[in-house]
C-alpha cells in the first residue's frame, strides 16, 4: 500500500487481517534504514492484531521530499498519515532509536491515538553527548555490517529536528 | 534497551521523564547493543509480546 503525505509517497506494509481489533505500527531507525529492520515484529500478528510498517520519507521504497524536509514535524505528520490510512483510531507504537524519537514525538502530539508506546535504543537529546555515543555506536555498526546483520545505509536527515518533549497518555 | 547500548542507560531515564504521564516499564536485554532488534530479536520480541498482552 502507498500513502501520500506531505509531498512524499510512503511505502506501507500491513501484515494481518484488516478487521483486527488491535493495530501495531512500527517506526524504523536510522535515519535511512527501512521497514525491513522491523520485520521481527510481524511475528506479533495474531487473529486480533495486525502489524503495519512503513518506510520513512527518503528511506526504503518511499520517495523523498523535494524540499529536503526530514525534520520531526514532517516525520510525525507522515506517521499520522499512516495511522489514518490504516483505519485504526488507536494504535500501539514501536519505535527503534531514531524511530523511537519519532514515535515519542507522535505520542506527544497525538496522545488520543496512542494506546501504548514501545521504545528501544533511546538516543540522547544533548548534541554533545549524542555525538560521543554516536562514535561508539558507529564503531559497533561497522562490526554488525561486516557480519552481514545490517545493510549499509546513509543518513537522510538534515535540518534541525524538533525535540520530542511532551506527554503520553 | 540493550545492555551494551553505546548511548548508555541514562537516556532511558531521560525518555521516561519526558513521558511524564505514562506508566513506564523498563527492560534490559542482555547481549545486545543499540540495535536490539538485530542483535537479540527473539528476546526483544518476547518482551514486547508480553507487554502487549500476548
Amino acid at each position: 500500500m502507498s500513502v501520500e503525505a506531505g509531498g512524499v509517497t510512503l511505502h506501507v506494509r500491513t501484515v494481518g487481517l484488516a478487521e483486527a481489533v488491535a493495530t501495531v505500527i512500527t517506526v524504523h531507525g536510522g535515519p535511512g534504514l527501512s521497514l525491513q529492520a522491523m520485520a521481527p515484529f510481524e511475528k506479533l500478528v495474531v487473529p486480533g492484531r495486525r502489524v503495519v510498517s512503513y518506510d520513512q520519507r527518503g528511506a526504503g521504497a518511499s520517495t523523498g521530499p523535494a524540499d529536503g524536509d526530514f525534520g520531526f514535524a514532517a516525520q510525525v505528520a507522515d506517521l499520522e498519515a499512516v495511522r489514518v490510512a490504516s483505519g485504526a483510531d488507536e494504535v500501539d507504537l514501536i519505535g527503534e532509536s531514531w524511530g523511537g524519537a519519532i514515535a515519542a514525538a507522535y505520542a506527544a502530539d497525538h496522545p488520543d491515538h496512542v494506546r501504548s508506546l514501545v521504545l528501544f535504543g533511546a538516543v540522547p537529546l544533548d548534541r554533545v553527548e549524542f555525538r560521543a555515543g554516536q562514535q561508539r555506536f558507529l564503531a559497533h555498526v561497522a562490526e554488525l555490517q561486516t557480519a552481514g546483520l545490517i545493510p549499509q545505509w546513509r543518513s537522510s536527515v538534515t535540518g534541525s529536528p524538533r525535540t520530542p518533549v511532551g506527554r503520553c497518555s | 534497551m540493550g545492555e551494551q547500548d553505546a548511548f548508555g542507560e541514562q537516556w532511558v531515564d531521560r525518555s521516561a521523564e519526558l513521558l511524564s504521564s505514562a506508566e513506564v516499564e523498563r527492560a534490559l536485554v542482555p547481549g545486545a547493543g543499540h540495535l536490539v532488534s538485530v542483535e537479540r530479536p527473539d528476546a526483544l520480541l518476547a518482551r514486547v509480546t508480553a507487554f502487549l498482552g500476548g
